[in-house]
């Protein structure tokens, strides 16, 4: 220590809190500015922290698993009886299932089925609960090493459980679906409709943007819908579920609150582009097409999506869709993010600007 | 260079028992903030603590008031910036927020130190409750603004709670601590 008078000391020690406050604010400012910094700083304090982390989870995994091994030892008799009947129901549909699968390759096999890209994945154990009070995400301790990149799909063992947003060196951060920041479009199984879950940092997800005159039915299963490009369609997200009238949430399958264990799919879709279009009518007519309309919106509601997705078009005649349909051939122009099978269709009734009929 | 007080017949041995008081001495004084950390790490952990991300604000706060209040040399402002730091970091907030609303916190414990230790713990645990809801008032306002969004109001009625809730354990533990462990000159 360099010997200096109390003065000074008393001085210097007094101008420590100002310094730093206001280093705090030149941090807070220079963080929200710089982005890339502050994630490349947070992923770098996570890659440290991860091994530790991983070390500390241990015991705690092994622990809740002999705990629940010993109380499961209490309820051997029922829970024998439970899986020798669950058992035969399943026996069952493992026979369904075969047929299925036989008919299902021969159907495929006789429409000259193009097989889906088989996506490459990665299993992780999630090392830190690392949200905070006003996010909800985790830490997994693979990262690009392992071939996880930025906008990977991770999935629980039940279902979808989030996405990749941040990767350091032998970590990645997985935000969650029920974070505040999640916007994952959906698809509702058996009303086929399609709208947008919205986490809001409770355990369940909102659905919004729904169609007015079709709402999801409680109970039904939602998948995931397949556009935007972001994510596959199909991979199980939850069930609706109203905690109020004309409120549905998803609940998740996947057990957000107690992943351990996340698998981190590469789907790759960005790989998927629309093929440009050469020749076709341009785009601006159709707009003045549409203005003549005493309603523009209409036809612009997600039900016209979904009715010209499933061939499920409801009574009402829905006038823009029919005619577009014969100007516009591809639709490069107004949505380059729809995947092919839905070309043609859905998309001169989807615009850029926001559905106006949904809420949430 | 040799480190042992025992013998008696080292030249050196003054000042290598000086020495060995200095890092003795720094040692407690670096303790409060090095098990607060300590802490802030391990609750991050996924160990299936029930609500660990709400509990912790709460108890660092009561860590930095507590420290602040009976021991500013432990609890200086440098390691209350470098725990908000880290609390930001390793909780993926925004950098920097943490850290200046325990700075104020801190600031204010510190100045009003001479007031505050001659309450009792009621006294005491009232004034941190006042002081722990408006930080986790600040923080929430703070975050809201820098994510253009209001965040949901709950989580911050529950820390608030919790925050309140953790002080008289750790204010138990602390003058526990204070008065032993991280004391720089032991009385024994």
């Amino acid at each position: 220590m360099i010997p200096v008078s109390i003065q000074i000391r008393q001085a210097l020690d007094r101008l420590w809190f100002p310094a730093m406050l206001l280093l705090s604010i030149a941090t807070i400012l220079l963080g929200w500015a710089d982005q890339r910094a502050t994630v490349a700083a947070r992923m770098a304090v996570a890659d440290v922290l991860s091994p530790l982390w991983s070390l500390v989870a241990t015991p705690g995994d092994e622990m809740s698993a002999a705990l629940s091994e010993l109380r499961g030892i209490g309820h051997l008799a029922q829970e024998n009886a439970r899986l020798r009947s669950e058992n035969e129901t399943l026996r069952g549909w493992y026979d369904v299932a075969i047929s299925l699968t036989q008919e299902n390759a021969t159907l495929k096999e006789n429409l000259h089925w193009m097989p889906d890209p088989v996506p490459s994945f990665v299993t992780a154990r999630v090392v830190g609960d690392i949200g905070g009070l006003y996010s909800h995400a985790v830490l997994i301790n693979a990262g690009p090493d392992s071939g996880v990149r930025v906008g990977n799909i991770a999935l629980a063992a039940d279902g979808f459980a989030g996405r990749v947003t941040e990767t350091g060196h032998h970590s990645a951060r997985v935000l969650l679906i029920n974070d505040v920041a999640s916007r994952i479009p959906v698809m509702l199984e058996s009303s086929h409709g399609t709208a947008i879950m919205a986490g809001d940092n409770s355990p369940m997800p909102r659905l919004m943007f729904y169609a007015q005159d079709n709402h999801p039915v409680e109970g039904e299963r939602v998948v995931t819908s397949g556009q935007g490009d972001l994510l596959p369609g199909g991979l199980p997200v939850g069930t609706v579920h109203y905690i109020r009238a004309a409120t549905p949430i998803v609940m998740p399958y996947a057990r957000l609150d107690h992943l351990h264990i996340l698998r981190v799919f590469d789907f790759e879709t960005e790989t998927i582009d629309a093929p440009d279009a050469p020749g076709r009518v341009p785009v601006a007519p159709q707009r003045g097409h549409m203005a003549k309309h005493n309603n523009p919106m209409e036809g612009m509601t997600l039900d016209g999506v979904v009715g010209g997705m499933t061939g499920h078009q409801d009574d009402r005649p829905i006038q823009t869709s029919a005619p577009h349909r014969e100007e516009t051939p591809a639709p490069a122009d107004t949505a380059p993010a729809s995947s092919p099978e839905d070309q043609g269709e859905a998309t001169p009734v989807m615009p850029s600007s926001p559905l106006p009929s949904g809420r949430g | 260079m040799t480190a042992n007080p025992g013998s008696s017949w080292h030249r050196n041995q003054d000042s290598s028992v000086a020495l060995a008081q200095r890092l003795d001495r720094l040692a407690r004084r670096l303790l409060p903030g090095g098990i607060t950390a300590l802490v802030i790490v391990l609750l991050a952990a996924p160990t299936g603590f029930p609500a660990a991300t709400a509990l912790l604000p709460g108890l660092v706060m009561a860590s930095v008031f507590f420290w602040s209040v009976w021991r500013p040399a432990s609890m200086s402002a440098p390691i209350v910036f470098g725990l908000g730091l880290l609390m930001d970091l390793v909780g993926f907030a925004s950098p920097g927020v943490d850290a200046f609303v325990f700075l104020l916190l801190h600031g204010i414990a510190v100045h009003a130190r001479f007031g505050l230790m001659r309450l009792n713990f009621l006294g005491m645990w009232c004034i941190f409750a006042v002081l722990g809801s408006a930080a986790c008032w600040l923080l929430w306002f703070l975050i809201s603004l820098l994510a253009f969004r209001p965040m949901p109001l709950a989580p911050v009625v529950f820390e608030c709670l919790l925050a309140i809730g953790v002080y008289p354990l750790l204010a138990a533990a602390g003058t526990w601590a204070h008065h032993r462990l991280a004391n720089p000159e032991p009385q024994s």
